[in-house]
């Protein structure tokens, strides 16, 4: 019966990123970039853009806590948040 | 009945490897326990948080038997979870930043150690640690054969060179 058939949206290759910080082999999920430097960062994820440090700690820490991923700063100014 | 008991009884890390607490530390985002990294924490906070209220350590194995032993995944996860059982994690479910995490150093061996527990005593993480059982599937002995000796630079006729892998 057609309402019996579910179709499963296959996930976004996308952001998908290849971690194993728990040595279990998972892989983690990029979700997004906060950044102080829009001149860093480019591609296809969101990225939020921070007008000084407490607004790009501000961002990061609602971020973190709505999507329940880790911040990880990868440079000076520029925080990404992933799903591990 | 204790002797037998003693015998009988299962190894456990502090049989395996030398414990010490260890001073956690930040470089930047870097978290390290003593001269092990651990792992990047982006949030000011969150750092905070973690020399506040977190304990790290460091597990030291005793011969090369040892460290293949302990340089395994799931003895580490192993470990981790023994630990955080008894002394609780201070996290929530929107907190990843304070799960508790093992990270082998490949150079020296060595396995650091963060935690930030409910119950904060570095002496009872140091116990907890030491009290964790080997899990018998992943006990190796590589000192036992000929190969295993000359990858590790045993002499051969020194078999026993690994107490700590019995």
């Amino acid at each position: 019966m057609a309402w019996q058939t579910a179709t499963r949206t296959p996930g976004k290759a996308a952001g998908r990123v290849k971690g194993s910080d728990s040595g279990s082999g998972s892989s983690g999920q990029l979700i997004a970039v906060v950044t102080l430097n829009p001149d860093k960062v480019g591609g296809d994820i969101p990225i939020f853009y921070a007008k000084d440090k407490e607004d790009l700690e501000g961002m990061a820490l609602v971020l973190s806590r709505t999507t329940r991923a880790m911040v990880h700063e990868i440079a000076e100014g520029v925080y990404i948040l992933v799903k591990h | 009945m204790a002797i037998l008991h003693w015998v009988m009884r299962g190894r456990r890390i502090g049989d395996y490897a030398n414990v010490k607490v260890a001073k956690l530390r930040f470089d930047g985002p870097s978290l390290y326990a003593g001269d092990i990294f651990l792992m990047n924490v982006g949030r000011v906070e969150s750092r905070e948080t973690i020399l506040e209220h977190g304990v790290g350590a460091i597990i030291d194995p005793k011969d090369p038997n040892a460290a293949t032993t302990l340089a395994s995944i799931g003895q580490r996860q192993a470990l981790v979870h023994d630990v955080a059982s008894i002394l609780g994690i201070r996290r929530d479910l929107d907190e990843p930043e304070f799960t508790p995490i093992a990270r082998l150093d490949h150079d020296s061996g060595r396995t650091g150690m963060v935690i930030v527990p409910l119950a904060n005593d570095p002496l009872a993480l140091k116990d907890a640690v030491q009290r964790v059982p080997i899990i018998e599937s992943i006990k190796r002995r590589p000192l036992a054969a000929k190969s295993g000796r000359r990858a590790f630079g045993v002499a051969d006729g020194d078999e026993d060179a690994g107490e700590g892998g019995r």
